[in-house]
């Protein structure tokens, strides 16, 4: 058991938490609707903080459980591609996998988050529910 | 004055000052509103999430108070006009008009794809994500609108597609 030692990020529309925090995989699940005016500057660090915790604890999974988020608007998304291509711009030792859950029940989610693995399609994968 | 009883399609219209808070409350006050009157979630889900896209912006980039949507359901055609008008400054309106026309060419998907390794490269706040994402999402047909400094975007929808799109 390893553990990231970040705080889950709490507002007071959003909650990002650390549902799992292993060797093997770090899962997130993210509840509530995430509709920042400036993302970069509010959950941007967040994502960066547990990038550079994976990486220096050598975790191989990052997964994002997006089966409770209401809404996310585009500027959130940035964030969230941000995050990835630092990943995917890595070394290749230091690269980690990201695995995204998304629902078909809430409707953007298919379409906004299915065309992420083609970011890099062996690092990322999609999972619809 | 009359009341307009003879529709019996959706309409709505709201204006407010443009405060961030405003949005969510719209989005999902819309949400409802479309369900009730499409009958059809994945149609309310999505045009509000275009409608919160578009309120972001009408917020984000106003140069003076003011912000005004509206929807019109059309029955017969099962189609639907979303409306967000503003106040904004020249420099933006120039930039607006580029990024309509260049969403508006190939395909909703490969733009999409382009704008976001595009927007992970940027570091200004904004993504430039928004109107890709809402022609990937709905395949709906954007057009502007703007005379002097007042800008309207219209995003038509049609909703036998949105109904039937996997
Ligand atoms: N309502 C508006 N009024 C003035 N300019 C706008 C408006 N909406 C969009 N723009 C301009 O068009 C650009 C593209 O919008 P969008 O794709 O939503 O990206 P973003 O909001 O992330 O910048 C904006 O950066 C802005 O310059
Ligand atoms: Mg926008």
């Amino acid at each position: 058991m390893t553990t990231l030692d970040i705080k889950n990020f709490i507002t007071d529309k959003v909650k990002i938490e650390f549902i799992e925090e292993t060797i093997e995989k770090v899962k997130l699940d993210f509840i509530g609707e995430l509709d920042f005016e400036n993302p970069e500057s509010v959950v941007f660090p967040f994502f960066n903080e547990i990038h550079n915790k994976v990486i220096s604890n050598k975790v191989k999974c990052v997964e994002v459980d997006f089966t409770k988020l209401e809404f996310l608007n585009s500027s959130g998304l940035k964030t969230l591609i941000k995050w990835i291509k630092t990943d995917i711009t890595l070394p290749e030792d230091n690269r980690y996998k990201f695995k995204i859950i998304a629902t078909s029940k809430i409707h953007w989610q298919e379409n906004a988050l299915k065309v992420l693995p083609m970011l890099s399609p062996l690092l990322i994968e999609i999972k619809i529910i | 004055m009359k009341l307009q009883k003879s529709l019996n399609s959706g309409f709505v219209e709201l204006i407010f000052g443009p405060r961030w808070t405003y949005i969510a409350a719209v989005r999902n006050f819309l949400q409802k509103f479309l369900f009730v009157t499409l009958e059809d979630v994945k149609s309310a889900d999505l045009i509000s999430m275009a409608a919160s896209e578009l309120l972001e912006n009408a917020i984000k980039y106003a140069s003076e108070e003011g912000t005004k949507i509206s929807v019109k359901h059309f029955k017969e055609d099962d189609t639907l006009d979303l409306a967000v008008e503003n106040y904004s400054f020249s420099d933006n309106i120039k930039i607006l008009k580029e990024e309509i026309e260049k969403v508006n060419i190939g395909s909703p998907e490969e733009m999409y794809l382009f704008k976001m390794q595009e927007a992970a490269l940027r570091t200004d706040g904004g993504s430039q994500l928004g109107f890709a994402r809402i022609r990937y999402e709905t395949c709906a047909n954007i057009k502007l609108d703007a005379t002097s400094d007042l800008v309207k975007i219209v995003v038509s929808f049609d909703l036998t597609k949105i109904r039937g799109r996997k």
